[in-house]
């Protein structure tokens, strides 16, 4: 018999355990996409020896088990083999690994979307009575690197974050391969490819090419404007690699008069289409602005013809620089209910009351955010800071120490992912506080002090406005 | 090394942080 970590499955070892886990905590997931995702499991130090002896290509279990005597010097080659085999085939069953009973039988079964099923899940967690959490530090959780590659742009978005003027830097290559090969050594699962624009950045199809060979899971942010059928054929290579970008309207001349780009709009479209047919995951972000707030919707609209994910967003952040300059184009509260109305239906207003009930869940010594906790962000010029818009914040530079040097020492990371909602107390108790994001990275920006804890009264009233229209639209169904 | 079986070991704890849309395009409580 044959086994293989599927193609779109992620492994690592750790000292004193394994972690297992698809790509949807990681990528994005298409609309329509109904293959059953395993999720993410845990194993004991022994499995994760043994999950570690598997890669991408079949290996015949014999094998396996050779190799696995030479560790483990206390156990019989039969014994061995029979509880290697009831691990392996339970982690078959739920989706993770490939078997079959050739080579080739092996790579196809690939191919099937076989997935999980609950009892298959539960059936996993009560075969140990260990806690994960009680071996697990805090250390080992570094999942993904945010990295700017150029923070150069060939678009000038008006409500963009990052002030035009800092637009100038690509990331130093050796730097980048530096970093996500320190990253590998940490075990993280995913990096994010941003800018500014990433596809200006000369050496982007070989930072692709390492990221797969490290089996890394890559985001790739970009207006598409600049792709090409060499980069689609080396994203087609990744199956862990999603896109997404930015479409503001289906009407070119709004569109273009957010990116400042007379033709930006046709560009997106049309390669953002290649990449729906070259079957790379997608996601669309439609901020909503002044410019975009009466035709978002056909953005919606066209996303669910073509069946790819859209996340729109009313509030856009401030700028790093604590201008507000970009605010100019944030909507007012009258024109936030106006564009609600346009987008709502039952099934919208099913998924923000879902995601209110979650947060009502949280208590005070709950984390504020994920903040510094599983993910760090690098600029093209190797600083680190906690959060994307948070650049202002820097806590390390990466010419000047190593990535886990960062993580594993920075008063400011300790600190910051310490922070938890009770910092907040207006907030804890907040009845809106299920139609609300506490965003520090938003607070600072948006304060002349960059006081993270200082939360502009907008935002209150801005989740005030959507509890209020989502019961509105309850009681009148 | 010492042999145990291999086992899963059972869930983390929720971390309990969620965020809306950020600007990466993503909800904060992934992991990315």
């Amino acid at each position: 018999m044959y086994y293989k970590i599927k193609k779109n499955i992620l492994y690592r070892k750790y000292k004193k355990f394994g972690y297992i886990t698809d790509n949807s905590m990681f990528g994005y997931r298409m609309p329509f996409d109904d293959y059953l995702y395993p999720g993410e499991e845990y194993v004991s130090e022994s499995g994760a020896v043994i999950l570690n002896q598997l890669n991408k290509t079949p290996q015949h279990i014999d094998d396996i088990v050779d190799r696995l005597l030479s560790i483990f010097i206390d156990v019989d080659s039969d014994d061995l083999k029979r509880d290697i085999v009831e691990f392996f085939d339970m982690f078959v069953e739920a989706g993770f690994l490939s078997r079959g009973k050739s080579y080739d039988e092996c790579n196809n079964n690939d191919n099937s979307s076989i997935g999980t099923s609950e009892n298959i899940g539960l059936s996993m967690q009560s075969a140990s009575c260990d806690f994960a959490e009680n071996i697990i530090n805090q250390n080992d959780l570094l999942r993904s690197l945010h990295i700017e590659i150029s923070n150069e742009c060939n678009e000038r978005c008006v409500h963009c974050y990052i002030p035009h003027k800092y637009k100038t830097k690509s990331i130093n290559p050796e730097l980048f391969y530096r970093i996500v090969e320190e990253g590998k050594d940490m075990n993280i699962i995913n990096v994010t490819l941003s800018g500014g624009e990433p596809l200006l950045h000369r050496d982007i199809i070989s930072f692709l090419k390492k990221c797969r060979e490290l089996d890394l899971s890559v985001n790739v942010l970009s207006n598409l404007t600049l792709l090409s059928d060499e980069l689609i054929g080396e994203m087609k290579k990744n199956p862990l690699l999603c896109v997404q970008t930015s479409l503001y309207s289906m009407d070119e001349s709004i569109h273009d008069s957010i990116t400042k780009v007379k033709g930006s709009h046709k560009k997106t479209k049309n390669n953002l289409l290649k990449l729906l047919e070259a079957g790379i995951p997608l996601q669309v972000s439609c901020p909503v602005m002044k410019q975009n707030k009466d035709t978002f919707n056909d953005v919606i609209a066209f996303c669910n013809e073509k069946g790819i994910s859209a996340a729109v967003d009313y509030v856009i952040f401030a700028s790093y620089d604590h201008s507000n300059c970009n605010l100019v184009n944030r909507l007012s509260l009258e024109e936030i209910s106006r564009a609600f109305d346009k987008q709502a239906t039952d099934e919208y207003v099913d998924y923000i009351c879902g995601q209110a009930a979650e947060k009502y869940k949280l208590t005070a010594q709950d984390p504020i955010c994920s903040i510094c906790r599983y993910y760090l962000c690098i600029s093209a010029e190797g600083t680190v800071f906690p959060c994307i818009g948070w650049q202002a914040n820097v806590i390390g530079n990466l010419y000047e120490q190593s990535l886990r040097e960062i993580w594993e020492t920075s008063d400011d990371i300790i600190r910051l992912r310490q922070i938890s909602r009770q910092e907040f107390p207006k907030c804890v108790s907040c009845e809106d506080r299920g139609y609300c994001t506490v965003c520090m990275m938003s607070n600072s920006n948006e304060n002349s002090d960059a006081d993270a804890f200082k939360i502009n009264e907008y935002h209150c009233d801005v989740a005030k406005l959507i509890h209020h229209k989502i019961n509105s639209y309850l009681d009148n169904k | 090394m010492k042999y145990t079986k291999p086992v899963v070991l059972k869930p983390v704890k929720g971390t309990g942080a969620v965020c809306g849309s950020g600007p990466c395009g993503r909800p904060c409580d992934k992991r990315a």
